[in-house]
């Protein structure tokens, strides 16, 4: 029981313990736009601190006229989330102040010691305004609706549509604020929204998430409630003036029914305050936004990118196989205008089969433009070894801020390719088997290239044609042609007659040859008589009929006796005595008939001389 | 005396072949370093040496071919195409300069449509450019030989069958010759008095009377080719492949020579 009660003591005083965290804060809140005259309420909060703990010094306020505090009060608050408890606690301090001239005023710093440690909030400007004249009958919450039988006046709510820029270049990050003004009116809503189309405009919404966000803003020296509707990013996509649509709404107003007739005492007893809703169409005025084009000289590479980048390449490893997927990854970072930017081109080598270029997003929209990093990737699968080189990649982008373009660009790379070495044994993988023809591909034309080694140079405006060494040619062999006709005819009698001249002397020679032969017989030498009498035979026909020897053949002889009309008989005399001597020159027998021969042969001679006369 | 006569005659023989022989070697090496400009993709300065060679009245077909070349890497269309023509009438049957020229025609604005020559012109014309004309004329010599060796034949007291082969061979070597000589003859006037022109001024209006207050027929632009076909104070008449003729600024044409 005992320990029980201990037990519950200790956790109590974890408890108290885990309450008494929570560090310390000090805020101020207030109104940054007031009119004159109206008095409003500036609270410093103290958070996680009772007011005992707090020795506080209040702000120099200059400018307003203090009407009440610094008042202080204190309050805390227990809530119970994922079973732990958690106080908070709060001692705010109140002053309520009137503003008395129109301008800007500053209300220093207020300062507070908890606990030894002193904290301190920022000055706060507030806007002071005078309201206009006119405003001055409409004023004050009752006066809105008495006068005006529950109509909404223009100065009462309207929508606004503002642009931070107006003059911006193509491509540079615009946000466009759509906001319902109204003051001195309860809004209950807004129907019917029309939203501007943003033509010429690449948009993104922006908005805070969650109800509009409420604010306090002064406009036409009045102060208004604000609420901020819409927030969007445009890029515009054209140059020229831009206008943006009017945005138009139903806006909602709730007015208190004041009954002209004296009211009962039990209509307020019965809560009988009766609400008015009216309803009335706003439009805002259009904006205007001129949009400039890029200067000129924008590089090659350039492909609309404004804004301000990084680039980082990563290549795939430099040595690889063929048939092996590789990546190579280019990372566009910075600010700018992401959304329009387009897939690069990256130029591999042609060998290299190219895939979809992926590219994955990681960038945030806000008010300052859409900044991030964008990330393309090349897949690509090498199908054949080499070295290859895939040059240097540019991306261009035009800096709105220094109204100049900046190209970045990565390194070339060089890819060491080696051969697929599992493409035999892989069905279908290798390049042989996997070749398919394909037409030559022409990327472009140029001219072939010079031509080298000696340059055959020759005189200019020269003609060989028609020249004097041209003439002089045609005479030279007009001459050579009338020489040889004039020439040609003697020479060629002459040697005709040298033929002639052989024929007649063939008897003679033939004649001494046979003499000779007779001496050869004399001196019973039979080799030298055969010899000289084949001669003679052989030579007479050479001579007689202008044939040279080596031409010369029985059958020949023959033929030219037959021409020239020698009986068959003699002709075959002949051959038969030529016969005759060339068998007995080698034969040892038949050297009686060496007489016989000779004295035939001799006739024949004679008979054919006087035959072919 | 004699001595002395033979050497005065080898020396100026020498010294004659030196001076062309110093000038062949100053353009061989022109040649050399204006071909490593061009490698080295300094198009202008081999453009400035190609020119120095062709100033010294030495031109070959390569050296119009190369300067082309660089003048088209330099952007003068009109002019390379002006040079691509000079080397194409040197060397009528070069692959290389029939495709260069057709690269460097594909650049100018004008696409004109050349009218069909009739067959027997455009074969002959075709057969003309197989040699160039100091070719023809060397060939017609022979030719001309040829048909004198013919007559020989026929006219000497030989056997029938060698006249006969001398009538006819010397026949046919006259219609060659007749041939090959009007080839040669052709050539040698258009290298005298060229007649084809190219367009080197941006663009130039062809008119039809030979002065300012002519009217404008038509418009050529750079690198067109004309032809010339008559010249008078300041103005050529030329004709457009099309057919089309008019006077046109000499100006504005520079001439295929």
């Amino acid at each position: 029981m005992k320990k029980l009660i201990l037990s519950t003591l200790a956790i109590l005083l974890t408890i108290a313990a885990a309450l008494a965290q929570g560090a310390v804060t000090f805020d101020v809140t207030a109104p940054t736009a007031v009119e004159t005259g109206t008095p409003f309420r500036i609270e410093f909060v103290v958070g996680n601190a009772a007011p005992e703990q707090i020795t506080f010094t209040p702000p120099s306020i200059e400018g307003f006229e203090v009407l009440a505090g610094p008042s202080e009060s204190y309050g805390y608050d227990l809530s119970i989330a994922g079973g732990e408890t958690v106080r908070t606690e709060a001692t705010t301090y109140t002053f309520v102040i009137r503003g008395v001239t129109a301008g800007l005023h500053t209300i220093s710093a207020a300062g507070a010691v908890v606990s030894g440690k002193s904290y301190s909030t920022r000055a706060m400007t507030i806007e002071v305004v005078a309201p206009p004249e006119d405003g001055a009958a409409g004023h004050g919450g009752a006066a809105a609706g008495q006068g005006s039988n529950y109509e909404i006046s223009d100065t009462d709510a309207f929508l606004r549509v503002t642009a931070n820029r107006t003059d911006v270049y193509k491509g540079e990050p615009i946000v466009v604020t759509l906001k319902l003004y109204a003051r001195n009116i309860l809004v209950s809503g807004l129907d019917n929204q029309k939203l501007p189309a943003f033509n010429g405009f690449w948009q993104q919404d922006i908005t805070p998430p969650g109800d509009p966000t409420p604010g306090r803003e002064t406009y036409n020296n009045r102060v208004y409630d604000t609420w901020l509707l819409k927030d969007y990013l445009l890029y515009p996509q054209q140059s020229g003036t831009l206008a943006i649509e009017p945005f138009e709404a139903t806006v909602n107003v709730i007015f208190q029914e004041q009954s002209t007739a004296p009211r009962s005492i039990f209509d307020d007893f019965l809560g009988g305050q009766n609400i008015r809703h009216v309803n009335k169409r706003l439009a805002s005025q259009s904006v205007r936004i001129d949009v400039r084009e890029w200067p000129d000289g924008a590089p090659a590479s350039f492909d609309g990118a404004v804004g301000e980048f990084r680039l980082e390449a990563t290549p795939p490893p430099s040595a690889m196989n063929a048939n092996q997927s590789g990546t190579y990854t280019l990372r566009l970072s910075g600010t700018g205008n992401f959304p329009l930017i387009r897939a690069p081109k990256l130029s591999l080598p042609q060998s290299f089969e190219q895939y979809n270029v992926t590219t994955s997003d990681n960038t945030r929209h806000t008010r300052a433009g859409t900044n991030g990093y964008r990330e393309f990737s090349f897949p690509f699968i090498p199908r054949s070894d080499g070295l290859y080189t895939i040059p240097a990649f540019e991306f261009s982008y035009f800096d709105p801020q220094q109204r100049r373009y900046a190209t970045l660009s990565s390194r070339e790379t060089s890819i060491e390719v080696a051969a697929d070495s599992t493409a035999l044994s892989r069905p279908g993988g290798g390049i042989v088997s996997g070749i398919t023809r394909e037409d030559l591909r022409v990327f472009d034309q140029d001219i072939q290239f010079i031509k080298r080694g000696a340059p055959g140079l020759r005189s200019k405006g020269r003609a060989f044609m028609a020249s004097p060494l041209y003439f002089g040619l045609l005479a030279f062999l007009a001459v050579v042609f009338f020489v040889g006709f004039l020439a040609l005819p003697r020479y060629l009698r002459n040697m005709q007659s040298d033929r002639f001249v052989r024929g007649k002397r063939a008897n003679k020679v033939a004649l001494r040859r046979f003499r000779t032969a007779e001496t050869s017989m004399k001196r019973d030498d039979r080799h030298g008589f055969y010899d000289e009498m084949l001669k003679a035979l052989w030579g007479y026909m050479s001579d007689k009929f202008d044939i040279p020897m080596a031409d010369l053949t029985k059958e020949r002889i023959r033929e030219e006796l037959f021409e020239r009309n020698v009986p068959e008989a003699q002709s075959l005399e002949y051959v038969r005595i030529i016969s005759e001597c060339e068998e007995a020159q080698y034969s040892p027998v038949a050297s009686s008939r060496m007489g016989e021969i000779y004295r035939e042969g001799v006739a024949l001679i004679s008979e054919l001389e006087s035959a072919l006369k | 005396m004699k001595y002395l006569a033979y050497s005065i005659l080898i020396a100026f023989i020498l010294s004659a072949g030196s001076v062309v022989a110093r000038d062949q070697d100053a353009n061989s090496a022109l040649w050399e370093e204006a071909n490593a400009a061009y490698i080295a993709n300094d198009y202008a300065s081999a453009s400035v040496l190609y020119d120095s060679i062709e100033r010294s009245g030495m031109v070959s077909a390569k050296l119009y071919y190369n300067k082309a070349g660089a003048l088209f890497k330099m952007g003068k269309i009109g002019e390379s195409i002006l040079y691509y023509s000079k080397a194409q009438r040197l060397a009528p049957y070069d692959a290389d300069i029939a495709h260069n020229l057709a690269i460097a025609s594909s650049y100018t604005r004008n696409r004109i449509e050349p009218i069909p020559e009739f067959f027997l012109k455009r074969w002959t014309g075709s057969l003309g450019a197989i040699m160039y004309g100091d070719q023809w004329a060397w060939l017609s010599i022979i030719l001309f030989a040829g048909v004198l060796a013919g007559a020989l034949l026929y006219l000497l007291p030989l056997g029938r069958r060698v006249r006969k082969v001398g009538f006819y061979s010397g026949l046919a070597a006259l219609a060659l010759f007749v041939l090959a000589f009007s080839f040669a003859r052709r050539d040698r006037i258009e290298t005298m008095n060229p007649s084809g022109g190219i367009v080197t001024s941006a663009s130039a209006s062809v008119k039809s009377s030979p002065d300012n207050s002519g009217k404008d027929l038509f418009l050529l632009y750079e690198g067109d080719r004309v032809q010339v076909l008559d010249a008078m104070s300041g103005w050529n008449e030329i004709s457009v492949a099309n057919g089309s003729r008019g006077w046109i600024r000499s100006g504005a044409v520079s001439m295929i020579d």
